[in-house]
């Protein structure tokens, strides 16, 4: 006969979810990590994912890293939720300084990959719906474009001008302020 | 060999994405010359933001300062006209921020401001935001004409869409519309406004504030505001759920009134010559009120929902001078239910100064209900006879938590060693202390005198389900006074002391053999 604790076991174990990327390697996660993943998320509520969810988009190497984001800011979210139990703001605040600051050395190290990698980890983010990777990948980007000229983003992105003259002309007529 | 152009293959929500991270609207409107899958990208975005502190001519010398303003106001003006040629999709999002020095004329601020407001209207954004910055002399002194400098934000009907909307104006003088009405505006920030009422038709900011022009207003924030020709100020507001002021004032004394009976949370930062106070809140939850001595206050009624109060007391003072009065008003309206008590306490206790007398002694209210207590002490003199902080824990029996921390004001490069020992008996009397239920304590910034640490020891004698205890002392007194940190801990039963990682910092935990 099962007793309430080992229910409860068994809800944990049950709690586990499997990931299969392109090249069909399966990693398993735990349900709050995974659910960073909107796109897995709402998965999970229409109760598809018994057999593992297949990630055809997203390959192993790139699926990994993600994995590493989500494990990381699914402890950062549990923190924050068990957190409004002690006492004194100025010991919270410390304790919540603390592990920002860790969390942001945590992006700030995990964005330190090839361009390649950076436009995966994008396409990745974009397809599971994860707001944070998306955000912190996307601000990469946007970083290395701020204050520059077309040619030099052209020359950066390897992005192939193919605006006759007269349309440059134009464009550039159009939006004259922004290259003031 | 070229590499692949793999940027241009992330679909075009991402890119959209991508230019909205981008600081400045300049910045996404360039990509527009890099090819044809970039042309109409940015026009997507529903968030446009302009900021001239981002712009390199901006942070130039003032060479030209005028004409750099000029190109700057004539910039986003033509970013605006733009996309309000394109109206689908629409700005949602407008943040323009403009920095301005000498020796642009304030006309040209002026101008280019109220026709923003006018384009933010127009374009049914639902966020606003204004934020300018204007030199000192541009903001008002005596026998400066004020209807050349005004911005006059009137002549439109408001806006039915606009949610968020915060005016950071740099101290301008403005005339707040008449007539205006902002439907669904639920978060309103009025900041470094120089209130200008027309001489006749006062109580602009009233109306502006009031149920009937912001209906479903839930945030307010006023924030260096001048209530200039204003004798009160009148906030009638019901559906307003947090209210934070800060630094507001007037010319003279004017009275404040707020009756908002939804207002959850309320802070109250440097509130200005004051008159009357009077409050009709019944709903209230939190009450920060800091540097604020109105002449009188009227507390309607009881506040029965209080969980959180932060509020400062004079240890000492002159008899009738009334500094504690509004506090302890505060202090009793809400003792029945406050469970957090915050306490900026100022001790002003100078014995060479007969007048002064223990004004806090008697006048608090028993707190039954409180179990976190924070207290700042504000030191003025390196002794303390802590009779204040006596009272106030002997009203607080059911405490849980507790954090003592000392701010020193006396400059500690004038003390010599004998300055940290004292002599002076301690008028707090500690059978009246009983915190039995004290289970986590902190003292910080402690300088190492006798008379804190023998307060110290009798605060934590007087728990018997002590869980945790950290001490921190400050790095700069214990140089000076040479003490061991270490030898000064009190020795405490059922545990152990092991040093944190800040500096001059110890904890003590619980442990049963």
């Amino acid at each position: 006969m099962a007793s309430a604790g080992s229910g409860d076991e068994k809800a944990a174990a049950a709690a586990m979810i499997t990931l299969i990327s392109s090249d069909n390697e399966k990693f398993e996660v735990t349900e709050a990590t995974a659910t960073l993943s909107q796109t897995i998320r709402h998965m999970i509520e229409d109760g598809c994912t018994d057999g593992g969810v297949p990630l055809p988009n997203v390959t192993s190497k790139i699926l990994a890293r993600v994995i590493e984001y989500c494990k990381k800011h699914a402890t950062a979210a549990a923190g924050e939720e068990g957190s409004s139990s002690s006492f004194s703001d100025a010991a919270f605040l410390e304790v919540d300084r603390a592990f920002l600051e860790e969390l942001e050395e945590f992006d700030d190290a995990f964005l330190e990959v090839d361009r390649a990698t950076l436009f995966d980890l994008i396409l990745a983010a974009n397809y599971l719906d994860i707001k944070g990777l998306l955000n912190l990948t996307c601000q990469k980007v946007a970083d290395s474009v701020k204050g520059k000229t077309p040619e030099q983003i052209r020359e950066m992105y390897n992005i192939v001008n193919d605006l006759t003259p007269e349309e440059e002309a134009e464009i550039r007529r159009e939006t004259q302020w922004a290259f003031e | 060999m070229r590499g692949a152009d793999l940027i241009s293959d992330l679909c075009d929500d991402v890119l959209v994405r991508i230019l909205e991270l981008l600081p400045d609207a300049g910045d996404a409107a360039r990509t527009a010359a890099l090819s044809r899958r970039w042309r109409g990208l940015w026009t997507r975005l529903p968030a446009l933001r302009f900021d001239s502190g981002s712009r390199p001519e901006f942070s130039a010398g003032n060479g030209g300062a005028h004409a750099t303003a000029l190109r700057y106001v004539a910039f986003v003006d033509d970013a605006l006209a733009l996309r309000a040629a394109k109206p689908e999709p629409a700005v949602e999002h407008l943040a323009i921020s403009f920095a301005v020095k000498r020796p642009v004329p304030p006309r040209v601020v002026v101008e280019a401001a109220q026709e923003w407001i006018h384009d933010a209207v127009r374009h049914a954004v639902r966020s606003f935001t204004l934020e300018l910055h204007l030199p000192m002399d541009y903001i008002r002194k005596p026998g400066m004409t004020k209807e050349k400098s005004a911005m006059v934000l009137d002549g439109f009907a408001g806006s039915a869409k606009l949610e968020t909307m915060r005016l950071a104006l740099g101290g301008a003088i403005v005339q707040l519309p008449a007539a205006a009405t902002f439907r669904s505006l639920t978060e309103l920030t009025l900041e470094a406004i120089d209130i200008n009422i027309a001489s006749g038709d006062g109580r602009l900011l009233d109306r502006l504030l009031s149920s009937a022009c912001c209906p479903q207003l839930q945030k307010l924030r006023l924030k260096e505001l001048m209530l200039a020709w204003q004798d009160k100020f009148l906030l009638e507001a019901c559906s307003l759920l947090e209210m934070s002021c800060e630094d507001v004032g007037g010319l003279g004394p004017y009275d404040m009134e707020l009756r908002t009976p939804s207002l959850r949370v309320l802070r109250m930062v440097s509130i200005g010559v004051p008159g009357e106070f009077k409050i009709s809140a019944p709903r209230l939850e939190e009450i920060v009120f800091l540097q604020c001595l109105p002449l009188y206050i009227e507390v309607d009624g009881e506040l029965p929902c209080m969980r959180s109060l932060k509020v400062e007391l004079y240890s000492h003072g002159y008899a009738e001078a009334g500094q504690n009065d509004f506090s302890i008003s505060l202090l009793t309206a809400c003792c029945t239910s406050v469970r957090c008590l915050d306490v900026d306490l100022h001790v002003t206790e100078r014995e060479e100064e007969q007048e002064l007398i223990d004004i806090i002694y008697g006048q608090i209210p028993h707190f039954p209900h409180v179990v976190s207590l924070a207290i700042c002490l504000t030191l003025w003199e390196l002794h303390s006879n802590r009779v204040g902080v006596a009272e106030i824990l002997t009203k607080c029996s059911n405490l849980k938590y507790l954090c003592i921390s000392n701010k020193m004001e006396q400059d500690v490069g004038t003390l010599e060693l004998h300055n940290f020992l004292c002599d002076h008996p301690d008028y707090w009397k500690l059978h009246d202390i009983s915190l039995a239920r004290l289970q986590e304590v902190e003292f910080m910034g402690l300088a190492g005198t006798d008379c804190e640490l023998r307060f110290m020891q009798a605060v934590l004698r007087t728990s018997t389900q002590l869980q945790k205890v950290t001490v921190s002392f400050d790095p700069e007194y214990m140089m000076k006074s040479g003490r061991d940190a270490i030898a000064l801990i009190p020795p405490l039963r059922g545990g152990k002391w092991t040093p944190r990682s800040a500096y001059l910092s110890y904890e003590w935990k619980y442990c049963p053999e």
